[in-house]
């Protein structure tokens, strides 16, 4: 740019002075001199000898072809950017926008809102409008997304090993549709289930088309109970809905209605409002369990039956027995046996009866018809239908099982088969022996996502398109119809499923909108509220009023299975899912590494074992002799796992798996998680686990009986993340009952009374944390509040920076805390695959999770507490014996943002300080990787990139140089939050109160208050990953600064305490005590939580004390005195 | 002493003083002159290196090429090759540390106590020991150095050493890199005065300068 330079002549003021020139010609100001001075830049500049410059690049152009082609490298890669012709709407570069749509799930949905950025989905969130939910979501929901981005999906429409194009696929359907046209004879489909109501009517249609052909539908997993059910206790076609909130008693027949029931978000979610207690005379729900394996529903019972699966139906009848008062069912109940059984059955039917109305029996999906009649008719004896439960009206399946499909293929009468979605070949029960069945059909075409095991076996394979590039729409387990929403084109030409069929019905506009538009009957206005709220509005399921009907009940009852008794050599073996659900999430590595809420295992499943089979096969180590430490009964080397494998056989056929003692089984109940050991799947999945489908039948889909266990004596490591199972009787979670002697009611500040800190001077100067419960709640809140932003000295030994008023560190207008309620906390892991898909947290790998070197941010601690842990007596009795029937206690963990954090002072690059609002925070680009934080710190919590997790695959992290450097395909960055830095090796990294989300809501807040200054940020505005994620809200974050903040009100609670908080560090995070509701009258009361039991073991403090420390702390000050030194 | 009981009546100031003869303390025994020594000294590095010596060379400077080896695959590929992991995050690195920082502490304190009590045979043993001093040191340093996650900004000037804004000095890191800098600083002067004369005489006869 040529500018010009403004030489004014001089003023006349200055031509006074004395006068000075810049050359001759100035004193001459003559033209050319005035000219020269104008020029930017010498006369010739521009022209070279006399060739002007456009000449010169002429002449050129030759050279530089010339010397284009030979260094192209050399050249910066070609990049057109264009600007947006015209906007999209509502799209603001750098802000996420959010659209509504749902992850379909067998025959239910959850409906959820995808974040996306620029036009890629990142994170998904529940959406707030559908009310059961409340906005949360599943773990599997969150990882989901994972899904979409995945390399190793299909990326191609494929026959015969050819790629196809989209139009030879329509010409494929086009020529099926004319093949079959008349009858369809010879024409079957398999497919998953599905609630699309759009699905439904295309399946009509294609039905009427071709009234010969087969619709089969497989599940290998139920989550709904039967229908025959229902049709045998009502006379209806009706499904239950349960109403947790307002039960006072529920009863689980072996219902893990937390995570294996269609509905779990919600049932956990109105389960936790049962549960919530804030002050003493709220009421808290009781929750009986009965079951043979160990579920997070377990995890949170009051009382805990461990009952094998076929033993459920005998428990049942002999409960519905109590309840009905009749013996109508005594010949069901024959041979059952449990410690206590009659005592236990009738107290708990004696509850139920004290509850009628308010009482809810929950039966397990899997188990049989006659356990959900019998149930059926407890619950409308104790009147909880209408109340606790409404029976809900569904429409009749129109599919047949695969088992009819199968017997179909094998009199030869299906010509072409087309599999739609599931893997059967994978997860048929294996006696149909579905692999050479499919062999033998004559055309097999699969649609499906990955190229998975059936697809092997199929000549033409379909790309399926993930829910997030999918038109579609779907119904909640309530019914409620939502929409699915495609946030981005279908990245590998993917067809959508609602296309495909309406291809093959030969409907006349087969794009899946117009379809899905149809269907919610073609008003665009109406159409488009449906689309921007995610649900039409009160299309759920009518409840219907609905009796029991014992007559015609009676007729299911004509044969019953003869009770089998199980030992060590007739075991039963149940077949349960965890978060791979049925297989079809093996290749998400989110969901992989996620380690069990139970058994702490990633990357693999186990042969769960009793510890009483465990001793009896011979594979229970001494346990640990030297250190207090119980580790669990599988001898760990080097902190990983070493497990006998073992061998189950069931009828014949053998399956090989690790063997893992997992403690409160069933004694002779074999638990085996389906969805590992896929052969097929991508680098993630495949050998990842056993396949327990190998051994499962028609029969015994969800348990079968007559099982053997050989060990064989070989080992395999597995990567436990979690090795030690037992608190040691430390004040780690801190847990009353709620009622009784020391009980919450008696003694609300009861957390105030465990701990160090309860003999400790008091951490901040003012009140000891008993005295401080004792305040009124406002001003509980008020010192909070203030104590946030002055950091007190206190009695500390070390002087804190004492800096209120201006000078203060924590001088910012929020004051950021948490809470977490480990009361309703169920373990339920949403929160770790939240955070993970929030905060860009990479995978490591089985190698790595073994050695403990998982990256998650949050870790799910679970511990065991059987009363008997004597931490001070090495090699005692208590400390070698894992426990049979042990209580569960879960917490979450994570950065609690101390106020005088450890981590900081030893940080030599400052690269982990406070920020003015209270948070820690992480500079990742100070970090130089000493580690000295993590090693200070007392929660462990924080987690190092010890290589190039987001950069190298898992199994290239020990090459070196020599191992591929980028490994991270374009496909598997496209999931990555952009507002969070993907961190390299050699840096720390931990939870960050996701900061992002924090900064986003403060800029939106100082954008709406302009001159106002009204910056602070309204309650509620920001949620963390792993609140907005937790179904039973036990997690809650805030402006601790705000008296009236749902966080101040938390945290004002009576149950409030800091994990360590002797250690005077200030965690911001603090949490809020588990309550246990026992029934007294039970034969397994147990008047203490069995891990505050082993506190007092280890304390010496006796029930009484324990329950007096609130009562009359200065007396028993000077007892303190002598077993605290 | 005994002329002095005699002598008692002769005058009390002498008429002439003789200073008593005290003989030179022989610092180079053996009637060795300035030749011999300039000899030896040189003779050290003008004559033939012996062969054993290359041998053992070779055999140290082969085992000290794990160590060039091992941090070239340590900073290509990650910290997570010394085999740590939470919640322990310190492995053989920081022992290593500690371990050769010991070393150079039994140097320091052997020859310490040898010149404390006075030895006078302890040049023989103080040499070799604050040699091995110095050389520990240079071993530990190692350690801090490379067990850090981000060594290229560990070792960038400004950054830990000269920068205020981001240092702080405070931190076990740093006080006690700072701490051991003494090692060197002290050894290294015990070490360095007496080999300067030996590098003056070699210099001076092979005209260096």
């Amino acid at each position: 740019m040529k500018r010009k330079f403004d030489h004014s002549a001089p003023a006349q003021r200055e031509l006074a002075g004395p006068k000075y020139w810049r050359s001759l010609d100035e004193l001459a100001d003559t033209p050319g001199f005035r000219e020269h001075m104008a020029r930017e830049f010498p006369e010739g500049a521009s022209s070279i000898d006399g060739v002007d410059r456009r000449q010169f690049m002429k002449l050129m152009a030759a050279s530089f072809a010339l010397g284009g082609l030979g260094l192209t490298g050399c050249r910066r890669p070609e990049a057109h950017i264009l600007p947006y012709g015209q906007s999209v709407e509502y799209t603001v570069p750098g802000l996420p926008l959010y659209f509504a749509t749902a992850m379909p799930l067998r025959k239910s949905a959850i409906p959820l809102l995808a974040e996306t950025h620029q036009g890629r989905p990142t994170k998904i969130e529940g959406n707030p409008s559908y009310a059961p939910h409340g906005g949360a979501s599943s773990i599997l929901a969150q990882a989901s997304v994972l899904d979409l981005y995945d390399p190793e999906r299909a990326t191609a429409h494929t026959k015969g090993g050819n790629t196809l194009n989209v139009g030879q696929v329509n010409d494929i359907l086009a020529g099926i549709n004319k093949t079959y046209a008349g009858n369809g004879e010879g024409l079957a489909f398999l497919a998953d289930e599905s609630a699309s109501p759009t699905r439904a009517r295309l399946v009509a249609t294609l039905k009427q088309k071709f009234p010969r052909a087969i619709w089969a539908e497989y599940e290998p997993v139920q989550d709904e109970p039967p229908v025959v059910a229902a049709q045998a206790s009502f006379g209806a076609n009706v499904k239950p809905v349960y109403r947790f909130a307002k039960a006072q008693r529920i009863v689980s027949i072996d219902a893990d209605f937390f995570h294996a029931e269609a509905g779990a978000l919600y049932y956990a979610r109105d389960f936790a409002k049962g549960r919530r207690v804030t002050k003493p005379s709220d009421p808290m729900n009781r929750l009986y369990v009965a079951e043979s394996s160990f579920t997070i529903t377990g995890s949170m019972a009051d009382h805990r039956l461990r009952l094998a699966s076929s033993h459920i139906l005998a428990l049942t009848a002999a409960l519905a027995n109590k309840v009905l008062a009749t013996d109508a069912y005594a010949s069901l109940a024959q041979g059952l046996d449990f410690p206590n059984k009659d005592k236990w059955i009738e107290e708990c039917a004696n509850d139920l009866l004290a509850h009628r109305g308010t009482s809810l029996v929950v039966a397990g999906a899997h188990q049989s018809a006659q356990v959900h009649i019998l149930v059926n008719a407890i619950n409308a004896s104790l009147g909880n239908i209408g109340q606790t439960v409404d029976f809900v009206e569904v429409e009749p399946s129109v599919a047949t099982s695969i088992s009819a499909l199968a017997t179909a293929i094998k009199a030869g009468s299906v010509k072409t088969l087309f599999v739609i979605n599931g893997n059967p070949v994978y997860n048929a029960p294996v006696d149909l022996e579905f692999a050479t069945l499919l062999k033998s059909v004559p055309e097999v075409i699969r649609y499906g996502y990955y190229n998975d095991e059936t697809s092997a076996l199929a000549g033409t394979h379909l790309a399926a398109t993930h829910y997030l590039e999918s038109w579609g729409d779907a119904r909640t387990a309530d019914g409620t119809i939502v929409p699915v929403q495609p946030m981005i084109l279908p990245l590998f030409n993917g067809l959508m499923e609602v296309e495909l069929l309406a291809r093959l019905a030969g409907e006349e506009k087969p794009e899946a909108y117009g379809q899905v538009y149809a269907t919610l009957g073609g008003n665009q206005k109406a159409f488009e509220k449906f689309l921007h709220d995610g649900l039409l509005e009160g299309s759920a399921y009518k409840a219907v009023n609905v009796a029991f009907d014992a007559g015609r009940s009676r007729s299911a009852f004509a044969t019953s299975p003869a009770l089998v008794v199980l030992s060590k050599d007739k075991l039963e073996v149940r077949f349960v899912t965890d978060k791979l659900d049925d297989g079809r999430f093996a290749n998400n590595g989110w969901l992989q590494e996620c380690p069990d809420p139970m058994t702490k295992i990633s990357w693999d499943n186990a042969i769960l074992v009793s510890p009483r089979l465990g001793k009896e096969l011979g594979i229970s180590p001494e346990g640990s002799r030297l250190q207090v430490a119980r580790k669990e009964e599988a001898e760990f080397v080097q902190g990983k796992e070493n497990a006998f494998i073992g061998e189950v056989t069931l009828n014949g056929r053998t399956v090989r798996g690790p063997l893992h003692i997992q403690p409160g089984l069933s004694n002779y109940t074999v638990v085996l998680s389906l969805g590992y050991g896929r052969t097929k799947s991508g680098h993630v999945g495949t050998g990842a686990g056993f396949n327990a489908y190998a051994i499962r039948t028609v029969d015994g889909a969800a348990y079968a009986t007559g099982a053997t266990l050989r060990n064989t004596g070989e080992r395999m490591k597995l990567a436990n993340t979690q090795e030690h199972w037992s608190m040691e009787g430390r004040d780690i979670v801190r847990e009353a009952n709620y009622e009784g002697e020391s009980g919450y009611k008696e003694n609300p500040t009861f957390v105030a009374g465990i701990g160090m800190e309860s003999h400790s001077p008091a951490v901040f100067g003012d009140y000891t944390p008993e005295q401080f419960a004792k305040l009124p709640q406002q001003e509980r809140i008020r010192l909070t509040a203030l104590r946030a932003s002055t950091t007190p000295r206190g009695n500390s030994l070390y002087e804190t920076p004492d800096l209120s008023g201006e000078k203060s560190k924590f001088d910012g207008v929020h004051q950021w805390g948490m809470s977490i309620d480990l009361n309703t906390c169920i373990g339920c892991n949403a929160c770790v695959i939240a955070c993970q898909a929030e905060n860009n947290i990479p995978i490591v790998g089985k190698e790595q999770v073994a050695r403990g070197r998982e990256m998650h941010w949050i870790r799910l601690d679970r511990y065991y507490s059987d009363g008997k842990a004597d931490a001070e007596a090495f090699g005692a009795e208590g400390n070698k014996i894992l426990p049979e029937d042990p209580q569960v206690s879960m917490q979450p963990m994570t950065c609690q943002h101390c106020e005088l954090a450890p981590c900081e002072t030893v940080c030599p690059v400052n690269a982990t300080v406070h920020d003015d609002e209270g948070i820690n925070v992480m500079a990742y680009n100070r970090c130089i990787g000493t580690r000295y934080c993590a090693n200070n710190c007392p929660y462990k919590v924080r987690r190092f990139n010890f290589f190039d997790f987001n950069k190298r695959a898992t199994d290239q992290l020990y090459m070196g140089p020599l191992g591929r450097q980028s490994d991270m395909p374009e496909l598997v960055k496209m999931v990555k939050n952009p507002d969070v830095t993907v961190r390299m090796r050699g840096v720390m990294e931990k939870c960050t109160y996701c900061v992002q989300r924090i900064q986003q809501a403060k800029i939106g807040q100082k954008r709406k208050a302009g001159a106002s200054g009204d910056v602070m940020v309204p309650d509620g505005t920001i949620k963390t990953a792993c609140q907005q994620v937790c179904p039973v809200e036990a997690i809650v974050f805030g402006n601790i600064k705000d008296e009236n903040s749902a966080v101040s009100l938390a945290k004002a609670q009576d149950r409030t305490y800091a994990v360590l908080g002797y250690l005077n560090i200030r965690p911001r995070t603090s949490y809020l005590g588990k309550l246990r509701n026992p029934n007294p009258h039970m034969p397994d009361y147990a008047a203490l939580p069995l891990s505050r039991v082993e506190y007092n073991n280890k304390n010496g403090h006796t029930p009484a004390h324990g329950a007096g420390h609130g009562h009359e702390a200065e007396k028993s000050e000077a007892e303190h005195g002598g077993h605290t030194s | 002493m005994s002329s002095h009981s005699v002598d008692h009546e002769a005058p009390a100031i002498l008429a002439e003083v003789h200073p008593a003869i005290i003989p030179r303390a022989e610092l180079v025994g053996h009637g060795r002159d300035f030749h011999w020594i300039t000899e030896k000294i040189c003779g050290i590095v003008e004559g033939k290196t012996p062969v054993w010596w290359w041998w053992c060379f070779g055999a140290a400077a082969f085992v000290a090429s794990f160590t060039v080896a091992g941090l070239i695959y340590l900073v290509s590929t990650g910290v997570g090759v010394w085999g740590h992991a939470n919640p322990v995050n310190w492995a053989w690195d920081i022992v290593n540390f500690v371990f050769w920082i010991g070393i150079g502490h039994a140097g320091t304190l052997i020859s310490a106590i040898l010149c404390l009590l006075r030895q006078k045979w302890r040049t023989s043993i103080n040499r070799p020991a604050e040699a091995m001093t110095i050389f520990a040191v240079v071993c530990a340093a190692i350690f801090p150095v490379f067990h850090v996650g981000r060594i290229w900004f560990a070792v960038m000037p400004g950054y830990l050493l000269s920068g205020r804004i981001f240092v702080r000095l405070w931190s076990g890191t740093c006080s006690q890199s700072l701490h051991t800098v003494r090692f060197p600083c002290s050894s290294g002067t015990s070490v360095c005065f007496p080999i300067w004369a030996r590098c003056a005489t070699a210099s001076r006869r092979l005209a260096i300068c």
